[in-house]
């Protein structure tokens, strides 16, 4: 029995059992081989898109898949009429675009899961997304989950940048600005005036380097803003904690103490 | 790690899967125990011929993997400005707004703003079908508009990086829109014209006159057009010229670089620098 036969029963309700688990066996071996298309190392590693071959989850993507055929009626509808070929072709597209979503939702769910947000954890979106990814009935109506992960991928991707153009040697001279007292072991043992001498001569031309990526890709002032204000005084410490012998020294000392 | 581009390697991964594999392999599957039979509240979608403002409108199936989905802008005497919509709101730049259309979330990416021909979209229609899948509150319908013309921002805050190749790939979908049976013919005997006047003639693969420059890519296929930059982002149409009018290869919103697929035996280089033309839509 072929694909169209099979889908046009599915359609009209009329598939007997036998036929139904011919079907699922159809729509997991096309499963298998779609999914090979899509894989990135994040995706590997976090959403295991092979975990397709075990029986257990593809049986329930497959149930999903065969929901969301039904429930686009309309243009299911459409492609029965076309060749087997073509509708092979669709239903092969149309699982690309449901594993692409499905590893999307996992990619925003690690994302919020994961530590990646944590710096500033009062304001990330509160467990808005399930396992699956599906939204919290409360926020479906608007896009203020989208907005905020939206928000959070693009500071996230001004840190990488950062990152990218801005050796750990450069790192001080951001920090000088945050606050040049609490930062001046960053120089060592140097004298303050060394230090003031130090960041007059190679601050401008670290923080252009930093602006001219900024420029390059696009950012906007708010991104640049958000990133100082939820990574840098991370940064700076995480910073300060592995150059400043004396301040490591007084972490020692107090962790001895308590 | 960067987020965006693992979402722009998902993107490109559909754009260009192939859908010809064949399930050669054998796939060991036992003891499949049957999920129990799904009951499902059909979506809903009516067919549309002729669109209204505000409108979300589907081309199915689409000209590509992805889904082609547009918002209805404006409905002039002659044209639909249309707004195409991207379900991959991670890439939202400055110019795009995040809509909520039924339950998904999409971009409107009022940069790639096209002047579709509504003989055009009916032809289209006779096609393919045209779905209607929801429409667009005036509210937001009037922001999009602000966005569109320059008047606030949009939702993103990056537009370089991945997002940036993201909108190339975006713009370069949406150029088939404009390719018809009749087009390919004119330029078919526009091509064998040249060729029976000059058959000694070879054909360069790049030009530049008034206006624009364009570039011949033999490997993709591909007619690459690059119109001055005082143009980009302006509502203009990419002509090229003949006896009995003209043929539209783009129109709508200037990006920097209109990617027109064009085949070999279409291409030629003196039509293209005697009737290649930018005109105001």
């Amino acid at each position: 029995m072929d694909l169209k036969t099979l889908l046009t029963k599915l359609y009209n309700n009329t598939l007997k059992d036998h036929e139904y688990k011919k079907l699922i066996e159809e729509l997991i071996k096309m499963f298998i081989k779609v999914s090979n298309s899509f894989k990135t190392p994040l995706l590997e590693k976090i959403a295991k898109l092979r975990c397709w071959q075990k029986k257990d989850v593809y049986e329930d993507v497959v149930k999903d898949f065969i929901v969301i055929l039904l429930k686009n009626r309309k243009r299911f509808e459409k492609m029965l009429k076309a060749s087997e070929q073509e509708l092979r072709a669709y239903i092969k597209r149309s699982i690309g675009n449901y594993l692409v979503d499905m590893s999307r939702k996992k990619l925003h769910y690690y994302l919020i899961e994961s530590g990646l947000f944590k710096e500033n954890q009062e304001e990330a979106p509160n467990r808005p997304i399930d396992t699956l990814g599906k939204h919290k009935e409360e926020d479906s109506l608007n896009n203020k989950v989208e907005e905020e992960i939206l928000h959070k991928i693009e500071v996230n991707c001004v840190r990488d940048i950062f990152f990218e153009v801005i050796n750990e040697e450069e790192i001080k001279y951001f920090c000088y600005r945050l606050d040049s007292k609490r930062y001046k072991c960053l120089w060592g043992n140097k004298s303050r005036d060394a230090m003031y001498q130090d960041v007059k001569r190679k601050s401008n031309s670290t923080y252009s380097k930093f602006l001219k990526a900024i420029k390059e890709n696009d950012i906007s002032e708010d991104a640049v803003r958000e990133f100082i204000r939820i990574y840098m005084s991370k940064i700076c410490e995480d910073l300060r904690l592995k150059i400043c012998k004396e301040v490591n020294k007084e972490d020692e000392y107090t962790e001895g103490n308590t | 790690m960067n987020i965006l581009k693992e979402i722009l390697e998902l993107y490109k991964g559909l754009l260009y899967m192939n859908t010809d594999i064949e399930e050669k392999d054998r796939v060991n599957i036992e003891n499949i125990s049957l999920p129990p039979f799904p009951s499902v509240e059909p979506e809903e979608v009516e067919e549309v011929k002729t669109p209204s403002e505000g409108d979300v409108i589907e081309i199915f199936p689409s000209f590509d993997n992805i889904e082609m989905i547009f918002l209805v802008l404006k409905v002039k005497r002659e044209y639909y400005k249309l707004i195409p919509l991207s379900r991959f709101w991670e890439m939202a730049t400055h110019k795009d707004v995040l809509i909520r259309v039924k339950d998904k979330t999409y971009i409107a990416q009022t940069d790639l703003t096209l002047s579709l021909p509504k003989d055009r979209l009916e032809r289209i229609s006779k096609l393919r079908t045209l779905f209607k899948i929801g429409e667009i509150e005036k509210e937001m319908l009037s922001r999009i508009r602000r966005v569109e013309e320059g008047k606030e921002k949009g939702d993103g805050k990056i537009g370089g990086g991945p997002k940036k190749e993201f909108k190339e790939l975006e713009a370069k979908r949406y150029t088939s829109l404009f390719q018809t049976e009749e087009n390919i013919k004119i330029l078919k005997s526009l091509k064998e014209d040249y060729l029976s006047l000059a058959a000694s003639l070879k054909e360069k693969n790049w030009g530049e006159k008034e206006e624009v420059r364009w570039f011949y890519d033999e490997e993709e296929e591909t007619l690459v057009v690059l119109p001055e930059e005082k143009l980009i982002g302006k509502l203009k149409k990419i002509v090229i010229e003949h006896k009995e009018g003209e043929i539209i290869l783009f129109a709508g919103k200037l990006p920097p670089k209109v990617e027109i697929p064009l085949s070999k035996d279409l291409y030629s280089f003196k039509a293209m620098e005697e009737r290649l033309r930018v005109k105001d839509v």
